[in-house]
């Protein structure tokens, strides 16, 4: 009987081995063919307030981001190059270029979690049975530096490099400033374990030569869009509130004049998002020679973000072959929404991988956008006819031309014209351009830019005088800040939400923005 | 310093939390329905059907429930009277039929899409696929580094690592299988936890079983009740002499997703413990089960196979089966049972 168990189990072994192999190559058409952490949510680009004199840039990706979802949070990821470019002669090619690379450290090997800490650390008890003797440190102290002591509970540690490329020059490492790693702010994981997280938020913040700054790290997601709408195929609310006009995304006087408060709930509120920031002295990053002044014909400058990945050899590769081939564009950013709402669906991914200078056959998409004409439609359904502005849609060449100087091919470019000084706090326009406020966009996009409601409003013609009018002008999703507020110093993000104390405003719930937000 | 012992259990909290939320099929579902509500007739409401269409078939992945297939088909039949040139007709069908392995359907229509589309990356991918599974892995490897090169990243990656695995290249498979979860979203669970059950595989090739049941252990905390990663643990645990585990562990399983193969590893934990009249009657559940499904496209054939071939041997019965699967598919599973159904029978 013993011999006949043991031969059959035997006999299972074997066949469990095969249905182990069987279970692992069952391939269903695979579905992990989205690839969020190279997709770039959002680009910005502005004057700096804080030094008027440099440039501030920002990419962000990995959207959406749960700030709750550990054990390891959100890594940059270290496949990918993260890059800002910028064209400074109108030509649409890239002239300086800033590339970021990432490495992982794991200092916490067999720690299931990507961060712990807790006061000053949580020894074994008295009690504690072996193998752990009592006092063996369990959890290291609470994380309050992101190096050095305090930082013991980091358990998952990126740090990054950049580098700056300009013109056909070879590329240029930049340190840190008085030495040391930069490294990437992890996400906020918890009053306990991270109890001072401004503070950490501050030390991420590194001086490289030149006068330049750099930020990377998990942020407060600056977007705010009653998205679900939008994307519901402009299924827009009636906004609620002061004088509110009855009339599905159109708002009142009142509720435009607002720009410190929702009044629908922003859907990005509580997440968060990765970001890299770069802060550059305008002579870093204008046409040799040239200055920030209204004479220089090249002052504006076009810039935008992309995420690329290295092609790597299915096969495996021999000595003649090489494993890994050159970086390939997967994504890029400019202007916001320009991928999201004007190229088609099916141009989507192939417009990701295209440069700028190749733009023009993607031209009609944004000449003659089909969003408009379905608003239009939307409208007209229910029972709100009007006109829209008839194609070629010239009025939205500063999303796709230079104003100043050379006007260049078509291209989407975030342009910045470095002369325009940044308006203050106090007098700047939620709408940027749209609302009078030179500095915002489509002037490049700061941060604090409600950009959804003034590309509805450009849309619909308002930077043609008819159509300049009542509704279009008062077009809006009726979320009109973010909700955490926006710093005014570099890197212009708030902190990441805490993943123990945050929590998201949903559809129904009235709409909030800085301090009466029920965030935190 | 060893913060190991106290935070063990954060595991367990984030498999509870996973098994409370929504899954990532389950939302994709109700936003697909979502859109499909608010469009009008034609393209728009071919677009939302298509959606729905692909998120029952990740949501077929997610529970093993191969009806989501059937449904994937009937969204797209309608999508296809509302807009029939949509452009994402037939390549979401190519994934469909992948999914119901009937791969000399899904190659046609994935050849179709990328002569229509070239620079299409994700339905490169696709033919790769259906080109794997039909046994022409030199072409395979053509259309996924033609994926690789559009486009790099987690669905290119997946694949080459499954090209390099089937080429012995285990290591290679290993590294790109990491690159691949590195480049997944923390929130697309089911896709880490399936990505993580094919590391812990090749780990097991590996003979590192401890390691593969390590990573089988991270599948369940990314996704509760992964039965992927609980048919691979149990499968480790029996090996293990755990049979009493094992055998809790496949119950699970097939609570998650009834395939009716994983009565087999039931059986032999049974047959370990001593309970031989239930490992009997485990394995004659799973006889009338594999049975009823033979003539479907996603089958339990090549463990019928075996069934034949050392359980209750009937070699004919066995070759039978293995020559009509073969003639169906070319992949090397298949191919293997073949030669062992082959050698058998040239053995009586």
């Amino acid at each position: 009987m013993e011999t006949r168990r043991v031969l059959s189990c035997v006999l299972c072994a074997s066949l469990a081995s095969a249905q182990f192999a069987q279970a692992a190559s069952h391939r269903e058409a695979p579905l992990t063919a989205i690839d969020r952490t190279a997709d770039i949510t959002d680009f910005y680009a502005f004057v700096s307030p804080d030094r008027p004199d440099t440039l501030t840039s920002i990419v962000c990706t990995d959207p959406l981001l749960e700030p709750a979802n550990g054990p390891n949070y959100f890594p940059f990821d270290s496949d990918i190059e993260y890059a800002i470019r910028i064209d400074n002669d109108h030509d649409a090619r890239e002239d300086v270029t800033f590339t970021f690379r990432f490495s992982t450290e794991q200092n916490l090997p067999g720690v299931p979690v990507g961060f712990a800490g807790a006061g000053g650390g949580v020894p074994a008890p008295p009690l504690s049975p072996a193998p752990i003797a009592p006092g063996t440190p369990l959890i290291p102290p609470a994380i309050t530096a992101l190096e050095g002591n305090g930082s013991q509970g980091i358990g998952l540690r990126q740090t990054y490099k950049v580098s700056v490329k300009q013109g056909g020059s070879k590329a240029k490492s930049l340190k840190r400033v008085g030495g040391g790693d930069l490294i990437a702010l992890p996400s906020n994981v918890g009053p306990r374990t991270m109890p001072d997280y401004a503070s950490l938020f501050q030390q991420a913040i590194f001086e490289l030569p030149d006068g330049i700054k750099v930020f990377a790290g998990t942020v407060d997601d600056s977007f705010f869009i009653d998205l679900g709408a939008a994307f519901d195929s402009l299924n827009f609310r009636v906004i609620p509130g002061p004088g509110s006009t009855g009339i599905p995304l159109v708002l009142s006087d009142a509720q435009d004049a607002t720009k410190d408060q929702n009044f629908l709930a922003d859907d990005v509120s509580g997440y968060n998002v990765n970001c890299i920031a770069v802060q550059v002295p305008f002579q870093n990053v204008l046409a040799k020679g040239g200055a920030a002044t209204s004479s220089n014909a090249l002052r504006q400058i076009g810039l935008w973000g992309t995420t690329s990945r290295k092609s790597l050899s299915v096969r495996v590769p021999t000595r003649a072959t090489a494993d890994a081939g050159d970086f390939v564009q997967v994504q890029r950013m400019a202007n916001p929404l320009f991928n999201e709402l004007l190229i088609g669906t099916d141009m989507k991914d192939f417009w990701s991988r295209s440069r700028p200078k190749d733009d023009a056959q993607f031209q009609n998409f944004a000449l003659d956008p089909l969003i408009v004409r379905l608003g239009q439609a939307a409208f007209a359904a229910a029972g709100v006819p009007f006109s829209i502005p008839a194609p070629p849609r010239l009025d939205l060449a500063p999303l796709v031309f230079y104003t100043s100087g050379k006007q260049g091919p078509f291209a989407d470019l975030l342009r910045v014209d470095l002369s325009v000084p940044p308006t203050p706090a106090a007098s700047a326009s939620r709408l940027g351009g749209c609302g009078g406020d030179p500095a915002g966009f489509p002037n490049g996009r700061r941060t604090g830019d409600d950009v959804t409601d003034c590309f509805l409003r450009a849309g619909f013609g308002i930077l043609i005088p008819q159509f300049n009018t009542f509704p279009f002008n008062r077009l809006g999703d009726g979320v009109n800040v973010n909700d955490n507020p926006i710093p005014d110093t570099f890197p212009f993000m708030a902190a990441a939400n805490s993943g123990r104390n945050s929590r998201h405003v949903d559809p129904g719930e009235p709409g909030c923005a800085g301090a009466t937000c029920p965030v935190n | 310093m060893r913060f190991a012992a106290t935070l063990g259990c954060a595991a367990c909290l984030f498999a509870l939390a996973a098994a409370a939320a929504e899954s990532p099929a389950e939302a994709d579902l109700r936003k697909a329905r979502a859109q499909i509500e608010a469009a009008q007739d034609g393209p728009a409401r071919a677009t939302g059907l298509v959606a729905l269409a692909q998120a029952h078939t990740r949501r077929a992945r997610e529970s093993g429930d191969a009806t989501q297939y059937e449904r994937s088909l009937e969204a797209l039949a309608e999508a296809r009277r509302q807009d029939p040139a949509h452009a994402g007709l037939a390549k979401v069908e190519a994934w469909v039929r992948l999914g119901r392995h009937e791969f000399a359907a899904a190659e046609a229509l994935a050849r179709a899409h990328c002569e229509a589309q070239p620079q299409d990356a994700d339905a490169w991918g696709l033919l790769g696929d259906a080109l794997m599974e039909q046994g022409r892995s030199d072409a395979a490897a053509d259309a996924y580094q033609r994926m690789m090169d559009l486009r790099p990243g987690p669905g290119a990656y997946q694949r080459a690592a499954y090209w390099r695995e089937r080429a012995g290249d285990l290591d290679g498979a290993q590294a790109l299988l990491r690159r691949t979860l590195a480049a997944t979203a923390a929130r697309d669970v089911e896709d880490r936890a399936w990505i993580l059950v094919h590391v812990a595989a090749l780990e097991e090739r590996a003979g590192d079983a401890a390691r593969a049941e390590a990573t089988l252990r991270e599948a369940l905390a990314q996704f509760a009740d992964y039965h992927y990663a609980l048919a691979a643990l149990a499968v480790l645990e029996l090996r293990d002499g755990r049979a009493e585990q094992s055998l809790a562990t496949s119950r699970r399983a097939l609570a998650a997703a009834p395939h009716p193969e994983r009565r087999l590893v039931a059986a032999d934990a049974l047959r370990a413990l001593g309970r031989e009249d239930e490992a009997r009657a485990e394995e004659d559940t799973f006889l009338r089960e594999a049975l009823a499904n033979q003539a479907r496209a996603d089958n339990e054939n090549l463990f019928l196979v075996d069934f034949f071939l050392d359980r209750r041997p009937d070699v004919p019965r066995a070759l039978a089966i293995a020559e009509r699967e073969a003639s169906r598919r070319r992949d090397p599973a298949t191919r293997e049972r073949l030669e062992r159904a082959r050698a058998a029978a040239e053995a009586n």
